[in-house]
């Protein structure tokens, strides 16, 4: 059974989060670059410790 | 009802607490603060665990590499899907995912992950506090606490009963403990790194053989890659919920590199060398030959204080997601919740040795069905809606929704999970957990998460788009 107090609340919340005018807002999103640089960072690191500390 | 009672219900049931969509202004966590919470979830006990687990197949230098490598790869497919679209809507996380498996479809994940996964963390972290108050006894009392497994289930349950102490304060009294804990783990690692290295050189570490070596270094290594990529995955099922409370994209990204990441590899790092130097894979047996009966149970002590963190934070994230799941959950009260929740976590606690010794298999049935389903959320989420979701869509009924899909569940999402989660038994048993062909070259988790994510790829291009459903072409074009 839907929640009226609930519901009101959701509305008034996804007013604010949807309007691009409020303070409220939704996030940004996450810059690209960021995610490149975890990526080939990472890969710089695999390599490096495979060199170094695979089994032989 | 009016609205500002309405206002004043969610204040009162507090939105952090609930599956309402978090404002900007109700983001209690900082770059900074989630730093911190993220450090101090990575260095609990289980990263000791799992270095104990490591060090059973290959030796210091491998392990390092493995953990860096496993964690590293996992680590970052779990700060892009759930903790991004979690951090820029504000959902709930399992709410977020009824873009994925459809409005009624998220909900059966949720309760799976939820009551299976994540209860079962918490049991381990609860188990663990048993062991470290055991040995602590044994200690004191010249008992032997330690291979009783009631004298184990006990301590365990104590701590169940003060971890829903703490978690009736709500997410802010989590943060005010990881403040406390944190930095003393953080010491306390660190100090278990000197004492080690004060018993064994560098070179007689390295030159230590695995706790149960194998004739193929190489798939030894596999094995330990694997262990640790199924280890940084097992954090999908909570770092949503917790990411949803940071104030900035980067704030719900990057700390997971320091903590998920960094700090977990340390500390993994610390219980490889801890269990190769004394011989053991249980941490809760490392303090005492290390730091001596006083120090050794005071840090037995403060670890078993430290789980109880790990505990809340984790059993937050599950009562957040169950919060999700229906009108009738969302009314029951907070505290009465939270012991609903822990039922399972107590259940699991009187068969403590089921999960504690057998923690690799653990991972291995967390991650088959963790990888597929971070697969098909990052290609969900990234490539197919281009990181944008209907906020609206998420709350509104299966009929109305754009995410209602068919009848509220998502078949190619599921059918997606289901191939990527038989790939992953193909190439490792986990029950067994002996490899089949083709583990040694790829393992079997980020197969499972490829395979997971292309399938679910081509099916919704070939038929969820082409059937209008799940508002993919609307997201494309907005």
């Amino acid at each position: 059974m839907p929640d009226p107090t609930f519901d009101e609340e959701l509305e008034r919340r996804l007013h604010l989060l949807e309007d691009p005018a409020s303070s409220d807002r939704i996030l940004d999103d996450l810059p690209a670059r960021d995610v490149l640089l975890a990526a080939l960072g990472l890969v710089v690191l695999t390599v490096v410790l495979l060199l170094w500390g695979y089994p032989r | 009802m009016t609205a500002p009672q309405a206002t004043s219900h969610a204040a009162d049931a507090g939105a952090t607490e609930s599956d309402l969509p978090l404002l900007r202004s109700e983001r209690i966590w900082s770059f900074r603060r989630f730093s911190g919470m993220n450090v101090t979830l990575a260095i609990a006990t289980w990263a000791f665990l799992q270095g104990g687990a490591v060090a059973l197949y290959v030796g210091a230098k491998g392990a390092i590499a493995s953990i860096v490598i496993g964690y590293g790869i996992a680590v970052l497919l779990v700060a892009l899907a759930p903790c991004v679209p979690t951090a820029k809507y504000g959902v709930e996380m399992y709410t977020g995912l009824r873009s994925v498996f459809g409005v009624v479809g998220a909900k059966v994940v949720m309760i799976v992950m939820t009551v299976l996964v994540m209860a079962a963390w918490t049991a381990l972290l609860a188990i663990m506090v048993g062991h470290a108050l055991a040995n602590v006894m044994d200690e004191i009392v010249d008992s032997s606490f330690a291979t009783s497994g009631v004298a184990i289930s006990v301590a365990a349950l104590l701590a169940v009963v003060l971890a829903w102490v703490l978690l009736v304060g709500g997410p802010q009294r989590v943060g005010k403990v990881g403040n406390i804990a944190a930095p003393v783990m953080v010491v306390i690692t660190l100090g278990m790194l000197v004492l080690i290295f004060d018993r064994a050189s560098w070179s007689e570490i390295a030159s230590a053989a695995p706790l149960y070596p194998m004739e193929d270094q190489h798939l030894a290594f596999m094995l330990s890659i694997e262990l640790n990529v199924a280890g940084g995955l097992a954090w999908y099922p909570m770092i949503g919920n917790l990411a949803r409370l940071t104030d900035t994209p980067r704030a719900s990204f990057w700390p997971n590199a320091f903590g998920l990441f960094a700090a977990s590899s340390v500390a993994a790092v610390v219980g490889v060398f801890a269990a190769l130097a004394l011989g053991s894979d249980d941490p809760t047996v490392w303090m005492i030959p290390l730091g001596g009966a006083v120090l050794g149970v005071a840090v037995l002590a403060f670890i078993a204080f430290a789980n109880l963190t790990s505990m809340v934070a984790e059993a937050y994230s599950g009562i957040s997601a169950i919060t999700g799941a229906s009108d009738r959950l969302r009314k029951i009260a907070w505290p009465v919740l939270s012991a609903l929740f822990l039922v399972p976590v107590v259940v699991i606690c009187l068969f403590p040795e089921s999960v504690y010794n057998n923690y690799g298999r653990f991972l291995s049935w967390v991650a088959i069905v963790v990888a597929p389903m971070c697969g098909v959320q990052v290609v969900d989420y990234f490539v197919l809606r281009r990181a944008r979701l209907s906020l609206r869509d998420l709350y509104l009924p299966p009929q109305q929704s754009a995410y209602g899909f068919w009848a509220g569940w998502n078949w190619v999402a599921f059918v997606a999970v289901g191939l990527g989660a038989l790939t992953y038994v193909a190439l490792l048993h986990p029950v067994n957990y002996e490899p089949n062909s083709g583990f040694q070259y790829v393992g079997a988790s980020i197969p499972a998460l490829v395979v997971a994510g292309v399938v679910h790829w081509l099916g919704t291009l070939l038929v969820v788009r082409r059937t209008g459903r799940g508002g993919y072409a609307t997201e494309r074009s907005r």
